[in-house]
C-alpha cells in the first residue's frame, strides 16, 4: 500500500496573497523525488504553479484543474546541504574563516562565495570573554557633550593662563586623532565574527571623536589661537598610526599612551582654570580608563596563550624609542603650560608650586605605565627600562 | 591538445559578461578552455555562426528556428547539446485587467512573469484574468553545427549535464543563469514558434539575406 501522501491546501491563496510562502515552507522537509498533492482555488494557480515549480526545479503535474502533483527535484535543500554554523553565538571560533565573511556569529553560512581579506582572524590575538561585558560598560557611559558639559561656566582667569590651556588642548586634540586612527584602522581589519572587539573598536574611535569635539569646542571657547604642532609630536603620533601590528599598536596607543593621558587628564582635572574644562577632563579620562582595561585584557590573554609576544612587544618599545631618538620629544610650549595651569598664575610663587606639580605628574606617569607592564608580566627591570623608554610625547 | 571551445552570446543585460566570466573560470579549472563573444542583436550571431565565428551558440528560440532554417539550405546540420531545466516546457499567457472605464488592459507574458508579478503585487490577481494560455515550448539553447571539434564539444556538453547545484563552486553560477540543472537540448519545443514565424513571414527578410530563402 501505498502511504498517504503529504498534502498541501492552499484554499484560495494565489501567487498574488503569498502561496509561495506555504509552497516552501511545505517543500522545504521533502527529499528530492518526494512527492506532494497541492490543491487550491485561487485563479489560474495552476499556470503560476507550474512556473514556480520549473523555477525552484520541482515538477508540477495537474491531476484535475484544482489539484496537482509536485514532485521535488535533486536541488532541494543544496543551499543549506554545504552550510556550516559559523561558530556559536556565545563564543567565537579560534580562527574565523575569510570565506564567513560578515555573517552573523552562529548563522548557517552557505558553502562558497567570496574570500574577505580581514588581517585579524585569530581569536587568542583579539577576542576575550571580559570584552562583552567592556562594551556594555563603554555603553552605559556614554555623555552627551552637550549636556554633560557646562558651557557656559563663567571663564575669570587671565587671558595668559587661557593661552596656555588653549596651548596643551591643541597638543590634546592632535594626540586624540590619533588615538581615533588607530582603534578605526583596526576595526576595518577584524574579522567581524569577532563582534566584541569590533563593538569596542568602534566605541573607542565613537569616544576618541567625543574627544576631539570636545577639546576643539573648549580651545575656541574664548575666542583664542590655537596653538602650536610640533615636529617632535607629529613624528610621534606618526609611529602611531604606522604600527601595522594589532598587539604592539595596543601596548604603545593603549596601555602606555592612553595610559599616560588618563594620568595626564586627572592632572588637568584637579588645575583646570574653569569648570568646563574640569568636567571636560573628567569625562575623558574615565573614557581613557576604559580603552586601557581593554588593550590590557585582550594582551593579557593573548600573552597567556603565546610566549613570545612579551619579547615581541618590548621590542615595539624599543623600535619605537631608537626611531624617535633624534625627535625633540614633548613641546616646551605644552610642557610650560602644564607648569603654569598647575600654578595658577605666573607668579614666581606659583610657578615654583606648578613645577613641583608637574615634577610629580612625571613620576605618576611613570609609575602607572610601570604597574601595567607588569600586570602584562613582565618583571620590575623590563617594566622600568621599558617605561622609562616611553615617548616623552606622552601618547 | 586542450579541449577549447568559443561560445556566441547575446548581452541582452551587462550581468551576462559576470556569466560567462564565472562560466570560464570554472571551465578553466576543469581543463576546458572556454572564451566567448558577444553580440548586440540577435541576428549576426546566427549569420556569425555560419562563418564560423564561434564554436557553440547560446541560440534564443527565434535564434535556433533561423539557425535550423539556412543549416537545411546549406546542408549544414545544427545539433541541440543541453539547455536550462528552467527553459523547458514554458508557456505564455494572456492576463487582462478591466478598468475602471470599462476598457481592458491586457499583454502577452511568460508564466513566469505572471507569477512574479503576482508575487511582487504588480498584477494583484482580483483585478486580473487569464484569457488564454499556449501550449508549452522551450527556450534558449547551446546549438553546435557540423564541423566542430567533437572531442571539446562533448567535454563542454559533459561538463554542463555534469553541473550539480549542491556545489557550491559553481551554484552561484546557476543562480545567476537562473537553472538549477542543465538538461539534454532537444527542439520539439519550438515547433508552435516556427509555424507563427511562417504564418506572418517573419523570417523572410533575414532567410534572403542569408541567401537561404
Ligand atoms: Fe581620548
Ligand atoms: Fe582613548
Amino acid at each position: 500500500m501505498n502511504e498517504p501522501r503529504p498534502t498541501l491546501d492552499l484554499e484560495h491563496l494565489g501567487f498574488d496573497r503569498g502561496a509561495q510562502v506555504l509552497l516552501a515552507r511545505a517543500t522545504r522537509a521533502l527529499a528530492p523525488g518526494a512527492l506532494l498533492e497541492v490543491c487550491g482555488s485561487a485563479p489560474a494557480l495552476g499556470v503560476e504553479l507550474a512556473a514556480w515549480a520549473r523555477a525552484n526545479g520541482h515538477a508540477a503535474r495537474p491531476l484535475t484543474d484544482r489539484r496537482w502533483t509536485l514532485e521535488i527535484g535533486r536541488s532541494a535543500g543544496a543551499r543549506r546541504a554545504g552550510a556550516e554554523r559559523a561558530g556559536l553565538p556565545e563564543e567565537p571560533a579560534s580562527r574565523a574563516p575569510q570565506c564567513w565573511g560578515l555573517a552573523a556569529r552562529g548563522a548557517l553560512v552557505e558553502a562558497g562565495g567570496p574570500e574577505f581579506g580581514f588581517r585579524l582572524c585569530e581569536r587568542e590575538e583579539l577576542w576575550t570573554a571580559d570584552e562583552a561585558t567592556l562594551y556594555r560598560q563603554a555603553l552605559a557611559a556614554q555623555w552627551d557633550p552637550e549636556r554633560a558639559i557646562p558651557w557656559s561656566a563663567p571663564l575669570e582667569h587671565s587671558d595668559e593662563l587661557e593661552d596656555a590651556l588653549v596651548e596643551v588642548l591643541t597638543f590634546l586634540i592632535e594626540n586624540e586623532t590619533a588615538a581615533l586612527l588607530v582603534p578605526a584602522r583596526f576595526a576595518g581589519q577584524t574579522h567581524p565574527h569577532f563582534r566584541e572587539t569590533l563593538q569596542l573598536l568602534a566605541i573607542q574611535a565613537a569616544d576618541e571623536a567625543r574627544h576631539i569635539e570636545v577639546f576643539t569646542r573648549r580651545a575656541t571657547l574664548r575666542g583664542r589661537a590655537l596653538g602650536l604642532s610640533t615636529v617632535g609630536g607629529r613624528a610621534s603620533l606618526k609611529s602611531l598610526v604606522d604600527e601595522p601590528d594589532f598587539a604592539r599598536a595596543a601596548l604603545l596607543t593603549s596601555v602606555l599612551g592612553e595610559g599616560t593621558f588618563t594620568n595626564l587628564l586627572g592632572f588637568l582635572h584637579a588645575h583646570a582654570p574653569d569648570r568646563c574644562t574640569a568636567e571636560i577632563m573628567r569625562l575623558a579620562a574615565q573614557d581613557e580608563a576604559r580603552h586601557v582595561a581593554f588593550a590590557m585584557s585582550h594582551l593579557a590573554h593573548h600573552a597567556q596563550a603565546d610566549a613570545t609576544l612579551l619579547a615581541r612587544l618590548a621590542s615595539a618599545v624599543h623600535q619605537r624609542h631608537a626611531a624617535l631618538l633624534a625627535t625633540s620629544g614633548l613641546s616646551v610650549e605644552v610642557f610650560d603650560a602644564l607648569i603654569a595651569l598647575a600654578g595658577g598664575s605666573y607668579q614666581p610663587r606659583a610657578i615654583e608650586r606648578g613645577h613641583a606639580a608637574v615634577v610629580e605628574l612625571l613620576a605618576q606617569m611613570d609609575a602607572g605605565r610601570r604597574m601595567r607592564l607588569r600586570k602584562l608580566g613582565f618583571d620590575a627591570r623590563q617594566a622600568e627600562q621599558l617605561s622609562e623608554l616611553h615617548t616623552r610625547n606622552f601618547m | 591538445m586542450t579541449n577549447k571551445i568559443v561560445l556566441g552570446a547575446v548581452a541582452y543585460d551587462a550581468k551576462v559578461v559576470t556569466i560567462w566570466d564565472g562560466f570560464q573560470r570554472w571551465f578553466a579549472s576543469q581543463g576546458l578552455e572556454f572564451d566567448y563573444v558577444l553580440y548586440s542583436n540577435y541576428e549576426r550571431p546566427v549569420e556569425q555562426h555560419f562563418r564560423g565565428a564561434f564554436d557553440v551558440a547560446w541560440n534564443s528560440p527565434l535564434a535556433r528556428i533561423e539557425t535550423e532554417r539556412v543549416a537545411r539550405a546549406r546542408r549544414r546540420t545544427p545539433r541541440a547539446l543541453a539547455m536550462r531545466d528552467t527553459d523547458c516546457d514554458l508557456t505564455s499567457v494572456i492576463p487582462a485587467r478591466a478598468l475602471i472605464d470599462g476598457e481592458v488592459d491586457a499583454a502577452c507574458m511568460i508564466d513566469g512573469n505572471l507569477a512574479a508579478f503576482s508575487n511582487d503585487g504588480t498584477l494583484p490577481r482580483s483585478a486580473t484574468r487569464v484569457l488564454a494560455q499556449t501550449a508549452k515550448y522551450d527556450h534558449c539553447n547551446f546549438t553546435v553545427l557540423d564541423g566542430v571539434d567533437e572531442r571539446s564539444v562533448a567535454r563542454f556538453r559533459e561538463l554542463l549535464l555534469g553541473m550539480r547545484y549542491d556545489d557550491a563552486s559553481v551554484r552561484p553560477l546557476m543562480d545567476l543563469e537562473g537553472l538549477k540543472a542543465w538538461r539534454e537540448g532537444r527542439t520539439q519545443g519550438y515547433a508552435q514558434l516556427e509555424r507563427a514565424c511562417d504564418r506572418f513571414g517573419w523570417l523572410r527578410e533575414f532567410l534572403e539575406r542569408m541567401q537561404a530563402a
